[in-house]
């Protein structure tokens, strides 16, 4: 419960007061400890402690990092998190895995009342707003400025996510989009060319017609019922999610995906669910994937992340049968406008000293450099979020044996920059995206699509203005 | 009053008030010992007093008060005293009115089902056949399951793409059962009532049990048959059981949260989203004004059922 | 069953009136040959008996001796592993004990503990779809004749156990059944209820005129309740007779140590026939045959003897010809017991009436005895007929 994570065996154990007052507030959402600990989030002009590490008395500093990486990309983090440690005496830095993304937000809500928050923390895209709601993170622009942080070589998109109104909040680390795996052994048989996947709405309709008819397989598609196609697909076609330019110029008050590019998107969804072209799967399995593996459909969107592990799978033969093909999201329409991107980024903590917001900015501009984006992305299937990385050996020998791996760089690489390719950024994200997971499940029962997206506005729209109302926005 | 006893004529007046203030003195010193004692009594209620103060007693009181405030996303920011209108609101709110009535649903789905299914079983396992004991125990093997890894079996079997269910119905593809508007709570409810059966099935064997042999044997001479004596004997000394099941069913119901969770998560497009997980997913939000505000709502709706369970122990209405 | 499965034995087939009640034509019950095992335990051994139409018969024994197994093999509650039971002229050993149209009291009385006096005592009717008006008025006059009419709406919990017991009579009553089972009805209630109920049920025996099988381990409860009385022990049957046979001429040993209160005095003797007159010599003396009783000695041939002499047969006699010690004395207010000691060890109990003795403890007195003594067989205890 102390404020250091435990991090220091000499720290570790003593329960000083406000640890102590935090203890007690646990049981009680911290009511009243959230007037006595708003205070210590430092204006955004203060300077970055630019050096601290190194002139810290004692050494290394010790950073704390909160992740969520699953097993295999766990172990390609702590490698690179070993070299890190191993390169410098002045910062050492240790990963704490918290399962996922939610129980990550939702320990670290608890840690600002409790103690024992971490000093970097990796949060997902759609938590954006929240962690600047939150008081509690030292924005990444200020080390940039305090550093002179050369971006240019940066995918612009990934940055750009994390960048709000001038302020870059965070430094991403693992992104990946969504794209289209598709089995070229299902289209052949369907008398559809593997090397040319659908790159429209309508193509995915045809080639989904011409599964069923040629009686490839029961469905020409999966359609996974969760929020984030949908709102790639927004994004897309140049629409945004919700008011105030996406929540880029001021704070988002109400969403404005029902306008025509959504409403059409949900009678998409409703038609193609209601004639049987595709099958809708629930947003918490990967029922996608398994139907094209058990050849129930041959196409689906998944996230670039999952790649990686579907070529294991794919690799030890079980289904042999399966000749997997990895293409660029469809666009609305012939006019296609890009995507955003998802995955995560990592937030300094500022309740750390400056010799460990220090050590922090190290360890990201170090995750970040090319070399190390290049080992991530061969390591995990996430995108190398540096342009030089491409030119890395380890990376033109992957793209070139396994072109599949490049398909997410390039999507992402090509979206121009807009307010719609950089994203939505609003406060309950979470609640807004079950609410379109539900409006989606609700279609795939047969609710008509207007009558979805009346009910999915509402929601939606009721909980920005509750959480607005709780933050005194 | 002895003294007086062994004296009497005239000397026994005197005697008797003598006595009766003898009798004014005990009556001091017992209360004086009355309060001693109680204040024993006490001393030794307190350490549960005040574990129950701590524990039960004050993050009660202090639900109850947190949802007087509009409490922010996070601590760094202060939260704001709303009064009664957050309850207002909540309580209101078609969201709540939809859960409880999920609630309500979820409720009629499990329970009667629950425990005639329970009682069936037990009848069935007080056969006097051989080989009885392993039916008894694999009756009551539910007891020994946990929820998560019931659901997680359920979760697998009912998959519309790889569940042996879909295999048998030869559905591929396409909604399971899970996805279905209309089948995801009884789904749900089954697991529910799968879960609890061998709970049911103990409980109605031992009140089987202890139906004396006499009575049935009774009935049996007296005219009945089987049916007869099940319906008009066996139910009617079954019932404080039967009531129990029910109260204990519909709190267990109420506080159903495992297999919802793992099974739908409140889905399909909140077909699921009874009462606690709606709290669930209001502290998953951080919205901890609401979540104290249903929690409130859940312990007021658990308290009533509770009473009325008493009420009729209390009245014995049953028999006995 | 007048052939008419589960419906009421007739009110109106010949049954005889009696206070508003109507009672069905009596039948007799029999064991013929039946045994029951439990395993390896024989409980009930090759049992033949007969209860005459209308007749009271007791089965009596120490607890464990069988007479509630072959009390519940006739109420059908036990099925029997050899035999043939019959009930009336009709072999029942297929028939379930729901239609043998028998009524059975419970020793706990068995009653619905849901159910109020009326529900209770009504039950067997409504087993038997009789219509709710006949319903009424039969419960109505059960209930008249055993005093019950105030109770009629409360529980059995409310009730004390004399009247449980009267509502279990009522119960099995109402049916007018052929025949009545009881299994020791009167054990749960106190020493004063107890004689009250007995009396209550003697007569209530002989108002109805129905056959009642009834089981007891009290003998007096026997002794007062049964025309005839049959005692079991260890599943076999000993004997069975009218009260003062079995009083009178026990079968055997055994029977004559169970009968009679204070019981039966039982000494091993020796015959000796020396000189004309015989006597049995036994520890602390000898007891004088008459020429009967010496005859069928001689015809037996044997000199071992096992004697029995009942305490109300000893008196104490300066010309007696047994010399004990008193160690023992009851007095009861109408009779006393003594307890005496015999030089070898043994006791036995004597029984005075009319006044207080002024024998003291440790008196050393002379006993004689009255008539002839019991004889039995020392070996299988057979009494031996004089």
């Amino acid at each position: 419960m102390t404020e250091s994570s435990g991090a220091e065996p000499g720290e570790r154990g003593r329960l000083d007061r406000r640890g102590f007052l935090g203890l007690l507030s646990v049981g009680a959402g911290g009511l009243l400890l959230g007037a006595c600990s708003s205070g210590s989030s430092s204006s955004p002009t203060a300077a970055f402690p630019l050096g601290a590490a190194a002139k810290a008395s004692s050494k290394p500093t010790r950073v704390t990092l909160w992740h969520s990486m699953s097993y295999n990309n766990q172990t390609t983090l702590q490698k690179l998190t070993d070299a890190f440690n191993s390169s410098q005496g002045d910062v050492h830095v240790n990963l704490v895995n918290q399962n996922s993304y939610t129980d990550t937000l939702t320990l670290f809500t608890a840690a600002l009342s409790s103690g024992g928050l971490p000093d970097l923390v990796q949060m997902e895209t759609v938590n954006l707003q929240s962690m600047i709601d939150s008081r509690s993170v030292v924005p990444a622009q200020r080390a940039i400025d305090a550093a002179h942080y050369d971006l240019s070589d940066f995918l612009p998109s990934t940055l750009n996510y994390f960048k709000v109104q001038g302020t870059q909040w965070a430094m991403p680390f693992n992104v990946s989009t969504n794209v289209l795996y598709y089995d070229q052994n299902a289209f052949r048989k369907a008398g559809l060319d593997p090397a040319k996947p659908p790159t429209t709405m309508a193509e995915l309709k045809v080639a989904c017609q011409q599964v069923v008819s040629s009686r490839t397989a029961n469905y020409g598609m999966s359609l996974k019922l969760d929020t984030s196609y949908f709102e790639q697909w927004v994004t897309l076609a140049d629409a945004l999610m919700v008011n105030e330019q996406n929540g880029r110029s001021g704070r988002a008050t109400k969403v404005v995906f029902d306008g025509a590019v959504g409403t059409s998107l949900f009678e998409w969804y409703a038609d193609m669910l209601g004639s049987k072209l595709a099958q809708p799967t629930s947003a918490t399995t990967y029922d996608n994937l398994l139907g094209i593996a058990n050849g129930i459909a041959p196409i689906c969107l998944e996230t670039s992340a999952a790649l990686g592990t579907i070529q294991s799978i794919l690799s030890g033969g079980q289904y042999a049968n399966v000749k997997l093909g990895v293409a660029q999201t469809p666009s609305t329409t012939d006019k296609r406008n890009g995507v955003f991107p998802g995955g995560a980024g990592l937030y300094m903590v500022s309740k750390s000293s400056p010799a460990q917001q220090d050590g922090a900015w190290q360890y990201i501009t170090y995750l970040d450099g090319p070399a190390q984006q290049a080992q991530w992305a061969v390591g995990t299937g996430y995108i190398p979020i540096r342009k030089s990385a491409t030119a890395l050996p380890a990376i033109t020998q992957l793209w070139a044996t396994q072109p599949e791996f490049e398909v997410s760089y390039q999507q992402l690489a090509e979206s121009p920059q807009n307010v719609a390719t950089a994203g939505a950024v609003y406060g309950p994200q979470a609640q807004v995206e079950q609410a379109i997971n539900s409006a989606l499940t609700s279609i795939s029962t047969g609710t008509s699509a207007s009558s979805a997206m009346a009910q999915l506005t509402g929601r939606a729209n009721a909980a920005i203005s509750s959480y607005n109302a709780r933050v005194g926005a | 009053m002895s003294d007086a006893d062994l004296a009497p004529g005239a000397a026994a007046l005197g005697e008797m008030a003598a006595g009766r203030s003898k009798d004014a003195a005990n009556g001091h010193r017992r209360m004086g010992r009355i309060t001693r004692e109680a204040a024993v009594g006490y001393l030794f209620v307190l350490p549960v007093m005040a574990v129950f103060a701590i524990f039960v007693f004050y993050p009660l009181l202090r639900t109850f008060w947190l949802g007087l405030f509009r409490v922010a996303p996070y601590p760094t920011i202060p939260s704001k005293f709303v009064g009664l209108s957050q309850y207002r609101n909540v309580l209101t709110s078609p969201d709540f009115l939809a859960s409880l009535g999920r609630t309500g649903e979820f409720v009629l789905l499990t329970v009667p089902i629950g425990i005639v299914l329970g009682l069936a079983l037990a009848v069935l396992a007080d056969a006097r056949i051989r080989g009885i004991r392993f039916f008894r125990t694999l009756y009551s093997s539910t007891v020994a399951t946990s929820v998560a890894v019931v659901s997680v079996i359920f979760f697998t079997l009912l998959n519309p793409t790889v569940g042996l269910f879909s295999y048998w119905l030869g559905i591929k593809g396409g909604n399971g059962i899970l996805q279905s508007n209309t089948w995801a709570l009884p789904a749900v409810a089954t697991v529910t009532v799968w879960q609890n059966i061998g709970f049911t099935f103990i409980l109605m064997s031992a009140a089987l049990q202890a139906i004396p042999e006499d009575l049935l044997e009774a009935a049996r001479i007296d005219g009945a048959g089987g049916r007869s004596r099940f319906w008009r004997v066996t139910l009617p000394l079954l019932s404080p059981t039967v009531f129990f099941a029910a109260v204990v069913g519909i709190i267990a119901s109420f506080e159903a949260f495992g297999q919802i969770d793992l099974l739908t998560q409140g889905g399909p497009d909140n077909h699921t989203n009874v009462l606690i997980y709606n709290l669930y997913t209001s502290f998953q939000n951080n919205d901890f004004g609401k979540a104290s505000v249903l929690a409130a709502a859940l312990f007021v709706i658990l308290l009533a059922v509770t009473l009325v369970q008493f009420r009729f122990v209390e009245r014995r209405v049953f028999y006995g | 069953m007048n052939g008419q499965g589960g419906r009421p034995a007739g009110a109106h087939d010949g049954g005889t009136g009696l206070g508003g009640l109507v009672v069905a034509e009596p039948c007799r019950l029999s064991f013929e040959g039946v045994t029951k095992r439990f395993g390896d335990v024989i409980a009930v051994d090759d049992l033949t008996l007969e209860v005459a139409a209308g007749e009271s018969l007791v089965l009596l024994g120490p607890s464990g001796c069988g007479k509630s197994t072959a009390l519940r093999i006739m109420a059908g509650l036990e099925t029997p592993t050899a035999g043939v039971v019959c009930i009336g002229d009709r072999v029942v050993n297929d028939v379930d004990a729901k239609d043998r149209d028998v009524a059975m009291v419970f020793q706990s009385y068995a009653l619905y503990p849901h159910l109020n006096v009326r529900r209770n005592i009504e039950f067997p009717l409504r087993s038997r779809h009789v219509p709710a008006d006949e319903r009424a008025r039969l419960v109505a006059a059960t209930a008249r004749s055993l005093g019950l009419e105030a109770l009629l709406d409360r529980k059995p919990a409310q009730l004390s156990g004399g009247q449980r017991q009267r509502v279990a009579l009522a119960r099995a009553i109402v049916r007018h059944p052929r025949a009545f089972l009881m299994d020791e009805p009167l054990s749960n209630l106190d020493a004063r209820l107890r004689t009250e109920m007995r009396a209550e049920l003697a007569e209530l025996h002989r108002r109805l005129g129905v056959t009642v099988l009834y089981v007891t381990h009290d003998q007096v409860e026997a002794m007062t309740m049964g025309q005839r009385i049959a005692i079991l022990r260890d599943g076999v049957l000993q004997q069975v007779d009218v009260p003062r046979t079995v009083h009178d001429r026990p079968a055997n040993a055994f029977v004559a140590g169970f009968i009679g209160s204070p019981p039966m005095n039982i000494l091993a003797g020796r015959v000796d026939t020396a000189d004309g007159a015989a006597e049995v010599m036994v520890d602390g003396g000898s007891i004088p045959l008459g020429p009967a009783a010496t005859a069928a000695l001689r015809r037996r041939g044997l000199p071992d003897v096992t004697v029995g002499v009942r305490p109300e047969h000893l008196r104490a006699d300066p010309a007696g010809t047994l010399k004990v010690t008193v160690a023992l004395a009851e007095y009861l207010g109408h009779e006393q017991h003594l307890g005496c000691r015999l030089p070898g060890g043994g006791m036995l109990t004597v029984r005075l009436t009319g006044t207080r003795s002024a024998l003291v403890l440790g008196d050393t007195v002379a006993l004689a005895v009255e008539g002839d003594p019991h004889l039995f067989d020392p070996v299988d205890g057979t009494r031996i007929d004089v």
